[in-house]
């Protein structure tokens, strides 16, 4: 039974160590005093005619229960002085811990990475392929950061609790609740760059990574020797198929028109009316409109519903122009729409940095279209479309492809999914 | 009554008034308490320790780690300020409760 008395001083001491929840320092404090007590004790109590053996259970037995005398110093101890202590080590501590965690985990990718990359270099060339490029600085950014959240976590319960004179299993609810908090608001707002949904799963993750190292906090040395072990060991299976898995995408940002498969949906072929009043026209670029110009503006008569369309595009592989750039087959309609507009001539139109000349009775249909920071688009085909007399819709210009980014926060990410973007 | 409920009430004042004149540690505190009551209070020393500390957490009582004269170095507890006006206080408090339980338990014939 926990509460009974124990047996001698050693066990004693033990009990009363395993009991208290403050640190080491502290702890060697209070046992100290509690030894010299004992030891004092045990010498009158022997001075008194007991034998030693009875002597030092004596002294102990008036000690009372280990367990009952090590609550009552640990609830004599707390006071609101400790808890504002304990407050500021454990920011301190969970600074530090993610530090730590987050170099320590940087190092451990990025060396696993390199060996991966230098070991199967041949093989890969071998078969073809490439590695393209080593992990995406976003990947390997939000996997540091969820090592070091459990660091934080862990560290900022521990140095919380000992410091407040709290058990780290009763402490571990509030760090790991305020403290998760605080990084969910971090993983929301504070970070930013480019995303794509598994790093925004990854960051979304780090309120739970922070939790568990609350959890798994207890009053032994951390991090350990076997901890740091289990971080290599989980980078040697994960890097490696994350590598795989990015293997042979390529990072360019270009843009350009070629037909890719599926555009059949966004609309018909020009018909020869317009085909040959064509004079030319221009894919888009972040800031500027696509457009197109035609010869005979008398060819648009009748045509309605001209709007610019961005329809989501997929790669497979990393052949550029080719058969491995297509619309996604699993869309049917463009994710973005923009109104599109006709000028006629004569006059003159702006398209970026270009001056395009429109003569009597010339026309040009041109529009923009926002299709950067849109969730999980990578590539858009953009085109502009109208509804011919016929009543079926034709692609006027394009479809030109672009590659873009999300580059924002996660609750940036979050918004433009809730408003459908 | 046992005598462990009545010195629930009295564990701050007992050690506050045997540290008035004298720097002492753990063990010298209960020898002290015991010797001066004529050994009536000796209930074990599992209370006094957080009694200690708890004092030192409310700044009634300062501790440092020095030589004694016999053995290991041992804690030694002083009043501070604030401990000996905790003293006067509830040493003024005692009194007047004693005096009160006296007055109501002495035969008013004695009076």
């Amino acid at each position: 039974m926990p509460d009974q008395n124990a047996r001698d001083r050693h066990e004693f001491l033990q009990r009363i160590a395993d009991r208290l929840p403050f640190d080491q320092a502290e702890k060697i404090d209070i046992l100290r005093e509690l030894a010299v007590h004992l030891s004092d004790s045990t010498a009158r109590l022997e001075a008194d005619g007991l034998t030693p053996g009875a002597a030092e259970r004596t002294a102990v037995e008036r000690l009372g229960p280990p367990e009952r005398l090590a609550d009552s110093l640990t609830e004599a101890r707390r006071s609101p002085r400790r808890l504002l202590a304990a407050a500021g080590a454990g920011t301190y501590a969970a600074l530090g811990g993610v530090l730590y965690g987050y170099f320590y985990a940087l190092l451990v990718v990025m060396g696993v990475s390199m060996a991966t990359v230098l070991l199967a270099a041949s093989p890969i060339h071998l078969f073809g392929g490439s590695w393209g490029s080593l992990l995406d600085n976003t990947t390997t950014t939000a996997a540091a950061l969820a090592v070091a959240a459990y660091v934080a976590g862990h560290r900022l319960t521990t140095t919380a609790a000992a410091r407040a004179g709290y058990h780290v299993e009763l402490a571990r609810r509030l760090t790991a609740t305020i403290g998760g908090g605080f990084v969910l608001g971090y993983a929301l707002f504070g970070w930013r760059g480019t995303l794509n949904w598994p790093e925004v799963g990854l960051l979304l993750s780090l309120p739970a990574w922070f939790a568990l190292g609350a959890w798994h906090a207890t009053s032994k040395p951390f991090p350990s020797r076997r901890w740091r072990l289990k971080v290599i060991g989980l980078a040697l299976l994960a890097v490696p198929l994350a590598l795989a898995a990015g293997m042979g995408q390529s990072g360019s940002s270009s843009g350009g028109t070629f037909y890719p498969s599926g555009v059949e949906r966004i609309g018909l072929p020009r018909p020869a009316a317009i085909e040959a009043a064509v004079q030319g026209g221009g894919g888009p670029t972040l800031s500027g409109p696509v457009w197109v110009t035609i010869s005979d503006s008398s060819v648009l008569t009748g045509w309605t519903g001209l709007r610019v369309e961005a329809w989501r595009g997929v790669t497979h592989g990393e052949e550029e122009f080719g058969p491995g750039w297509t619309i996604d087959p699993g869309t049917q309609a463009p994710f973005a729409i923009g109104a599109a507009s006709v000028q006629l001539g004569p006059g003159s139109f702006s398209a970026g940095t270009m001056q395009e000349p429109i003569d009597n009775g010339w026309a040009v249909v041109s529009g923009s279209i926002t299709v950067n920071n849109v969730p999980d688009v990578t590539l858009a085909w953009i085109a502009i479309t109208g509804v011919a007399p016929d009543g079926r819709r034709y692609i006027l210009e394009g479809p030109d492809f672009m590659e873009t980014t999300f580059n924002g926060t996660v609750a940036d990410w979050l918004t433009a999914v809730v408003a459908g973007r | 009554m046992a005598r462990s409920q009545l010195l629930k009430g009295t564990t701050t004042l007992l050690i506050l008034a045997v540290l008035r004149d004298d720097e002492l540690y753990g063990y010298e505190i209960a020898a002290r308490i015991r010797e001066r009551s004529g050994a009536f209070i000796d209930p074990g020393e599992g209370w006094l320790y957080p009694a200690l500390h708890r004092l030192e957490a409310e700044g009634a009582l300062e501790a440092t780690w020095r030589e004694s004269e016999i053995g290991p170095k041992r804690r030694y507890y002083r009043l501070t300020r604030k401990g000996s006006r905790m003293l006067d206080a509830q040493a003024s408090e005692w009194e007047t409760f004693a005096r009160s339980v006296g007055r109501v338990t002495r035969s008013p014939a004695d009076a």
